[in-house]
């Protein structure tokens, strides 16, 4: 019995040095990752999903991480909703009346595309890094159809007017100097997002710039679906129709019925 | 309180979209008219996408025609049988409105066509109501006997298929009620109306129906015209938002009921007269759309 117990003491002694040796290896292992990659950046939100229900008016969140930086460093946060085919019209004065008379279609234009930062982006980094890292609805490599008589010297004004008409739908946008960066290892930021959003996967780039320069980029995703009663309606509208149309009739003149018996005048 | 509507995609104020079905429900009541003429544009200016007011005023059109059928139905004032001549034009009519529309969805042309058909349409009976309700009110100032002939006779009357209607009083070929509705079904589908602005007036002076029984019958072939636009529109293009139906609706039943109290107070011209300049106005707005420079000569939409 004594034996056993030595052997087990020992047994426990090799044990702890087992673990001992272990830790000081992982603790290596790790230091020099973090030590490789001085530039690390993590972020992530406080939701990853938005549920549009009934009650939906829109969503806020916050988006926060850490840098390995220095004072002044900054952040640029994109976010970027499911590709969407987009058709943009122009109207011109026929017989006295304004008519859509050309149009183009976009086939692959973000549905949402906002821009967060610390600083005026001018400020943050040249336009070359900029087109580079793809920041900015102006870089994005947007494929389109021709219709009627668009001329393709007349593309810019296009691109213009989409970009105008997804900004006034607060679609499109650069929130500059919405980052705080405290002291030069953590940032913050709060992102609103409007009541039009589409559903779909969102992603999320982080970008950390010093001086102009790139230094690291993280990613991470938002997911936007509908929820609960509005789910339901949108599921049965789109998979149903048939049944969803009879069923709105139904209700209607049940509804209609029910008033005309309330409000009856004897 | 912000309430999201799924299909309109679009999160407006509970009170404001009650208000507003309140509203026009306020003015159907003291009019006796459905008010889809006024709904569908101010839905529209909301920011409801033409397609969703449209299809989603049909589907609350449906309910507020039963309501009001109800009443006349008890008094006997619905011919049934003109009524389903009536209907079946305007099956056929509103199912090639419901093409029509997608056609012009797809070509960009839409928004154009219905403000067109409002400022066309709401315009001649605007200013047709506004002379007749001004005449009467001369008329009746200076009381003068007036009697109108039961109905004029003129070449509809010699069309073939003829009908005798007996509850309307009249013997008549069903092509000429059946054209009209068909027509009035291919308007109440793309301006997102019950269309009873054009089918009263059209039942009294072309059809030479009696005034009693003209209000039951359109309201009882609406039912139908209505019906079927939102089943069409549930299938063809999903646009029924059933919820933002029933929002209005809630206002619209309890509008139309202090509307109906208030319309008893005042008299017939002078009703016809104030709803001939509301519909004038409704014209002028939407005609002012059209010939305005816009503020933006390019508009961006996303296709589903």
């Amino acid at each position: 019995m004594r034996n056993l117990i030595d052997r087990l003491k020992i047994y426990n002694k090799n044990h702890y040095f087992v673990v001992l040796i272990s830790i000081l290896v992982i603790n290596f292992f790790f230091y020099s990752d973090s030590y490789a990659e001085s530039n690390a950046l993590v972020a992530d939100l406080s939701k990853s999903n938005i549920s549009i229900n009934t009650d939906f008016n829109g969503a806020s969140l916050l988006l926060f991480g850490s840098i390995a930086g220095e004072e002044g460093d900054d952040i640029i946060v994109i976010i970027s909703g499911p590709s969407s085919e987009i058709i943009t019209r122009k109207k011109s004065k026929i017989s006295g009346i304004w008519v859509n008379s050309n149009s183009i279609k976009w086939k692959n234009a973000p549905s949402f595309y906002q821009i967060f930062t610390t600083n005026p982006l001018s400020e943050i980094a040249n336009i070359d890094v900029l087109r580079s890292l793809a920041v900015g609805t102006e870089f994005l490599n947007l494929r389109y159809e021709k219709f009627d008589d668009v001329e393709t010297k007349s593309y810019l004004d296009w691109r213009r007017a989409l970009t105008r008409n997804m900004k006034s739908a607060s679609l499109w946008k650069t929130n500059e100097k919405t980052i705080q960066v405290i002291r030069g290892a953590l940032f913050r930021a709060e992102v609103a997002l409007p009541a039009n959003i589409t559903t779909g996967d969102y992603e999320v780039r982080i970008i950390h710039f010093r001086n102009g320069r790139f230094i690291a980029e993280d990613k991470t995703a938002i997911a936007v679906k509908k929820a609960g009663f509005s789910a339901i309606i949108y599921h049965l509208a789109h998979e149903y129709s048939i049944f969803y149309g009879i069923f709105a009739i139904a209700f209607a003149v049940f509804a209609g019925w029910l008033a005309a018996t309330i409000f009856q005048r004897p | 309180m912000y309430i999201y509507f799924p299909i309109a995609e679009i999160s407006l104020n509970l009170f404001i979209v009650i208000g507003l079905g309140g509203f026009i429900g306020f003015l159907s009541g003291l009019f006796g008219v459905g008010g889809g003429f006024l709904m569908t544009p101010l839905l529209i200016f909301l920011g409801i996408p033409a397609p969703v007011a449209v299809a989603t005023e049909a589907n609350q059109i449906v309910a507020s025609s039963v309501s009001g059928v109800m009443a006349h139905w008890r008094r006997k004032n619905v011919d049934f049988k003109m009524g389903t001549v009536l209907l079946l034009g305007g099956l056929v009519g509103s199912s090639l409105g419901v093409l029509l529309f997608a056609l012009l969805e797809k070509i960009g042309q839409l928004d154009l066509v219905i403000k067109l058909s409002y400022v066309f349409f709401l315009g001649i009976i605007g200013i047709l109501m506004l002379w007749e309700s001004v005449r009467t009110y001369i008329r009746s100032r200076k009381s003068e006997f007036y009697r109108r002939k039961l109905h004029d006779h003129n070449w509809l009357h010699g069309l073939p298929f003829k009908m005798r209607f007996r509850r309307s009083k009249l013997y008549i070929s069903a092509l000429v009620p059946f054209s009209i509705a068909a027509f009035v079904g291919v308007l109440s589908a793309i301006m997102g109306v019950g269309g009873g602005f054009i089918m009263v007036p059209a039942m009294i002076y072309l059809l030479g129906m009696p005034t009693s029984v003209v209000i039951g019958t359109s309201l009882f072939q609406i039912i139908f015209v209505t019906a079927n636009v939102t089943l069409l529109q549930s299938v063809q293009t999903q646009t029924v938002d059933f919820l933002l139906a029933g929002t209005l609706l809630f206002g619209a039943v309890i509008g139309a009921q202090v509307g109906t109290r208030f319309g008893g107070m005042l008299r017939g011209e002078q009703l016809r007269g104030l709803l001939a300049l509301i519909v004038l106005l409704v014209s002028i707005r939407i005609g002012y759309e059209l010939i305005a420079m816009p503020l933006d000569l390019f508009s961006s939409e996303m296709v589903k």
